[in-house]
């Protein structure tokens, strides 16, 4: 069986295969499959003016291949998966906000073709440090992804300058992304 | 197919993980710590050959275990489809380790804790909670020689009887790697984790010829007197079934744990097997004595002295196929001479009488494991008699057992309740036993 883990995989069975409620959580560090390089963007200068300036969506990880536990979707059901996203923002000069995208998708489809799975503001105001953390909820289809042998992702940022004063100049760092995934036992 | 190779892997690992002794029918036994029964009780004679020459006392009779434990089996029958929501591997497991023919009045419940698995790219760790207490610390090596009821006659001291013979053995084992990741630690690059599983088992079935009789006798060997008997039982079988696994399921992780090509699961397994047309003669040996006196015995009996059978088998073996990964069994021989062995095993005991109470003990050398029981029993009239004991099982744990007799004209019953660790977790169990006994 070309497969990896799969030790690890009965394992998992094994705890799934009794009696009772208990779960598989699974923690996907997808921050880490991050080279260290695209996990921070920095921007400025973005002069002001009105209607404010906006760059659109640009790719800060494009289509990342993840590499996660194969077999795990022939024992585990899952349950319910959340988004853990945290990141710091760092304000020199400037105000304006930037919208952070996480994309995922299977190994057959470009996660920018699919709705994002996290989709958060951050507000950014001069001279001030913002840390941004959020958990939110995942639906079935991406919940799916995380028990296939591989998975795609892409990170984007959308930034949006200011209307009036200085010019905007900062930088947004990623320090966190990471999936739990709550997964009872599939009969087999 | 993986479906169905998880759950027998998963049965593998459950039921190769522990070690377990077996039931023990005979109500009374079971109430004495399972100690052979002084004078040649339940189950003696096939310890110790010396027993069927040890004169019988007047209580002595037959009895008849009660299957107690079917009642709640056939009321509330475990789930068999995997596919069910109700199937449970932890039940079945202990279904094997515990026939429902006890029954079992406290099992302990199995682990129920969640489980965590963390990934990242270079990073892999399962975090198990109570769940990695079923699997072995280290080598388990579980195994036993069953003898079945031998039915037969004698004339004098010969006797002639049929039995069956069931030998199974297995060794599951963990390499370092693969143990530290149950434990917790963090999966390693460039590192082998293996598990391997061999096990065999066969059946036969066939005479028993011997001879069983007094050396010395002088008086009542029970009372003032003096006794010595010996034994001796050839084994005269044939071979019904046999089959041997050596199996080898290992994984080597690379420069990063997740890289870009999946890790190759290896897997390598070895097979001998022959039915009731590959199965030819076996023959063994049991020899025992037995020396009473001043109302004590002292007895050893030693069984399988080169037990050996012969098989004509098919051999096969099984891998993965590398590029597929799809399982293929191959017959790479048939009809290939081979010989098993039975092993030896021995089992020593005494019994007195101290007061008002008959003591008895006894040390078994087993399959892979070394047991001791230790019983008593007083009775109260001639009606009731009452008892306790206790043995070291195979998981090296101290049980205790107790017990009463009622004894009604010829017929008697007999109820014993011991605890036990032939579960899973190997934690403390307790089940009921009973029985009818006839009396002469």
């Amino acid at each position: 069986m070309r497969t990896r883990g799969l030790i690890l995989i009965v394992v998992a069975a094994l705890a799934l295969a009794g009696c009772g409620d208990h779960d598989l959580v699974l923690n996907v560090d997808v921050l880490s499959y991050l080279d260290p390089s695209v996990r921070a963007v920095h921007f400025g200068p973005v002069p002001a003016m009105s209607p404010a300036l906006v760059s659109g969506e640009q790719a800060l990880v494009d289509d990342e291949s993840i590499q996660l536990l194969d077999g795990l979707d022939d024992v585990a059901d899952v349950r319910s998966i959340s988004i853990w996203l945290s990141a710091f923002a760092h304000d020199s000069t400037g105000s304006g906000s930037d919208t952070l995208r996480i994309y995922a998708s299977d190994e057959n489809t470009h996660p920018l073709t699919t709705t994002p799975v996290v989709e958060t503001v951050v507000n950014l105001v001069a001279g001030q440090d913002t840390t941004l953390d959020v958990t939110v909820p995942a639906d079935s289809r991406v919940a799916e992804l995380f028990i296939q042998r591989r998975m795609r992702l892409s990170v984007t940022t959308s930034l949006r300058g200011p209307e009036s004063g200085d010019p905007l100049n900062g930088r947004v760092e990623l320090r966190t992304i990471e999936a739990i995934v709550i997964a009872g036992r599939k009969a087999f | 197919m993986l479906r169905r190779t998880l759950t027998l892997a998963l049965l593998v690992i459950l039921v190769g993980g522990g070690a377990a002794s077996a039931q023990t029918f005979s109500a009374r036994r079971m109430a004495m710590g399972g100690v052979v029964l002084a004078s040649g009780g339940v189950g003696s004679s096939g310890a110790n050959v010396a027993y069927r020459a040890v004169p019988r006392t007047s209580s002595s009779c037959w009895t008849l275990p009660l299957p107690i434990g079917l009642i709640p089996f056939l009321a509330d029958p475990p789930e068999f489809d995997s596919n069910s929501p109700d199937f449970n591997i932890y039940e079945l497991a202990n279904l094997l380790y515990n026939p429902p023919w006890n029954l079992q009045l406290r099992s302990p419940t199995a682990p129920g804790n969640d489980i965590s698995i963390t990934i990242g790219k270079n990073h892999l760790a399962v975090d198990l909670g109570d769940v990695k207490n079923l699997f072995p610390e280290d080598q388990s090596r579980i195994g036993a020689v069953l003898n079945g009821p031998a039915p037969g006659f004698g004339i004098r001291h010969f006797f002639l009887a049929a039995a069956p013979l069931v030998h199974f053995e297995n060794d599951l084992s963990f390499n370092d790697a693969l143990r530290d990741a149950i434990d917790g630690e963090e999966f390693r690059t460039n590192t082998t984790y293996e598990m391997l599983d061999r096990g065999h088992g066969q059946a036969a079935a066939g005479v028993h010829l011997g001879w069983a009789g007094p050396l010395v006798q002088t008086g009542d060997p029970r009372g003032r007197g003096l006794g010595f008997y010996a034994g001796a039982r050839v084994k005269l079988m044939r071979g019904l079934a046999y089959a041997d696994a050596d199996n080898s399921v290992a994984f080597t992780t690379a420069e990063e744990l997740f890289a870009i090509d999946p890790v190759n699961i290896n897997y390598v397994g070895r097979f001998h097997e022959a039915g009731p047309e590959g199965g030819g003669l076996g023959r063994g040996l049991d020899v025992g004595v037995v020396w009473m006196a001043g109302g004590a015995e002292v007895g050893l009996g030693v069984n399988d002295i080169g037990t050996t059978f012969d098989w004509r088998v098919k051999e096969s073996i099984a891998y993965n196929e590398p590029i597929s990964g799809d399982y293929v069994q191959q017959v790479i021989a048939r009809d290939v001479p081979l010989t098993s062995t039975v092993p030896t095993t021995a089992v020593a005991n005494a019994a007195t009488r101290v007061g008002r109470f008959e003591v008895a003990g006894d040390v078994v050398r087993g399959v892979n494991v070394t047991i001791w029981h230790l019983g008593a029993e007083t009775r109260l009239g001639k009606i009731l008699a009452l008892r306790a004991g206790a043995f070291v099982d195979a998981n090296e744990l101290l049980q205790y057992t107790a017990g009463t007799g009622l004894r009604l004209g010829v017929i008697g019953v007999d109820l014993a309740v011991a605890s036990h660790s032939r579960n899973l977790a190997r934690e403390r169990g307790l089940e009921l036993g009973a029985g009818l006994a006839f009396y002469h």
